[in-house]
């Protein structure tokens, strides 16, 4: 019904004219379908903890994770990204954030296979209580980077993350676990060098390494900084050229190879909107 | 090409070229190695860089406030991991004939034991 969307439920049977779509009630009896969904349960309620905020889901969300993670194995690269589910219902890890499209919802965070765009694993947000190993060196979000990427550590993938993700002791971890990674980086993460100091023209980097890391800064309008254990500092032509000139823009490989391959999350975006629920009764 | 690569050059911040000029002898014979390296790239690319007065530097070697790594600047080449990719793909299981309907797809996922769940939790 996501496609065909009406103020009411019943509206979907409605004979009037004006907003008659015959489909559903051919197929389904309109008052078997309301007392479908007022017993629609997904486990016995006597069995939830009030501990587990999604218990009343009860195998159903791990069993579609399941299948959904065994229908394919991934290409090199990987996205770890969150996304927002639109919903204004009543609950307890409903987030705000007034960035995105859907300001209120439930918040995923989403590992994608960069080459298809498919979604090998999500973890839903519920706040403080969403399971993760706290880490002190690697950080919250690291810890979560740990979980999501458990599966396909040691096997040569490439993670690529944003700033809300990637420092330079995560990445050390990953790198030790033969995982690569590359991502913007906010400039005052722990262990970075200091960028600050440098004032850069447009068009120009300066990039510092470890033995395994490559942080560099790079103007293009505003500054970049990125992190990375995949990349050279090497230049090279983006698809895009200058609207003045029309000489092709130049980027650091890195910059370049990372929007590259977060493309695809913004279609993952969009089938999420397809699917979203605004009714806030009846379940 | 050479315009577009320029990689940064910075004189007006006191803190790096103290640094830098300590540590100019020190690491003078690693110079000589990383130069040689990068001297087939950096040589056509960069040709401004011969007139200004700095030197070295993609070879001054300089570690940035950092309790357990240290910072170097200029070139990096990456270690990389290789990646098997025989195994990447959809499941054989999937991309047999067996499903061609959209609506095969949707019942790999929401299987019978799904449904069957549901009915029984709902029915309880």
């Amino acid at each position: 019904m996501s496609q065909v969307k009406k103020h009411r439920i019943r509206e979907y049977w409605s004979t009037d004219p004006l907003i008659e779509t015959p489909i559903f009630g051919t197929i389904f009896a309109r008052d078997r379908y309301d007392s479908l969904l007022r017993y629609l349960h997904f486990v016995n309620n006597e069995k939830t903890s009030t501990s587990d905020l999604l218990s009343k889901l009860g195998s159903v969300l791990d069993d579609l994770k399941t299948k959904f993670n065994g229908a394919m194995y991934p290409y090199q690269n990987l996205v770890l990204d969150e996304s927002l589910m639109l919903w204004k219902g009543r609950l307890s890890f409903k987030q705000y954030i007034p960035s995105k499209r859907s300001r209120f919802g439930i918040k995923l965070y989403m590992l994608y296979d960069c080459r298809t765009g498919f979604v090998l694993d999500f973890l839903v947000y519920t706040g403080l209580s969403t399971s993760t190993i706290r880490d002190n060196t690697i950080g919250v979000s690291g810890a979560i980077v740990m979980k999501m990427i458990d599966k396909y550590l040691y096997k040569g993938h490439n993670l690529y993350v944003d700033n809300w993700y990637s420092s330079p002791a995560l990445f050390e971890v990953l790198h030790q676990k033969k995982t690569g990674a590359c991502g913007t980086v906010q400039v005052n993460r722990r262990g970075l060098p200091n960028f600050q100091e440098f004032n850069l023209n447009e068009n120009e980097q300066v990039s510092f390494h470890t033995d395994i890391l490559l942080a560099l800064k790079w103007k293009d309008k505003k500054d970049v900084h990125m992190l990375s254990t995949i990349h050279g500092t090497d230049m090279t032509a983006a698809r895009k050229v200058h609207y003045q000139t029309g000489r092709p823009i130049w980027k650091p490989i890195s910059v370049q190879d990372y929007n590259e391959n977060r493309g695809l999350i913004d279609k993952s975006d969009m089938q999420i909107s397809f699917s979203e629920s605004l009714r806030k009764s009846l379940k | 090409m050479a315009s577009r690569q320029r990689v940064h050059e910075h004189t007006d911040s006191e803190t790096r070229s103290n640094i830098a000029s300590e540590s100019e002898n020190s690491s003078e014979a690693d110079l000589d190695s990383d130069q040689t390296d990068d001297s087939e790239s950096m040589d056509e690319d960069e040709p401004s860089h011969e007139n200004s007065p700095r030197t070295n530097r993609f070879t001054t070697r300089y570690s940035v406030s950092s309790a357990d790594r240290e910072w170097i600047e200029g070139e990096f080449s990456p270690s990389l991991y290789s990646f098997d990719s025989s195994q990447s793909g959809i499941n054989r299981r999937l991309s047999n004939n067996r499903l061609q309907n959209p609506v095969d797809f949707f019942r790999f996922f929401f299987d019978k034991n799904l449904m069957k769940t549901i009915v029984t939790q709902t029915n309880i």
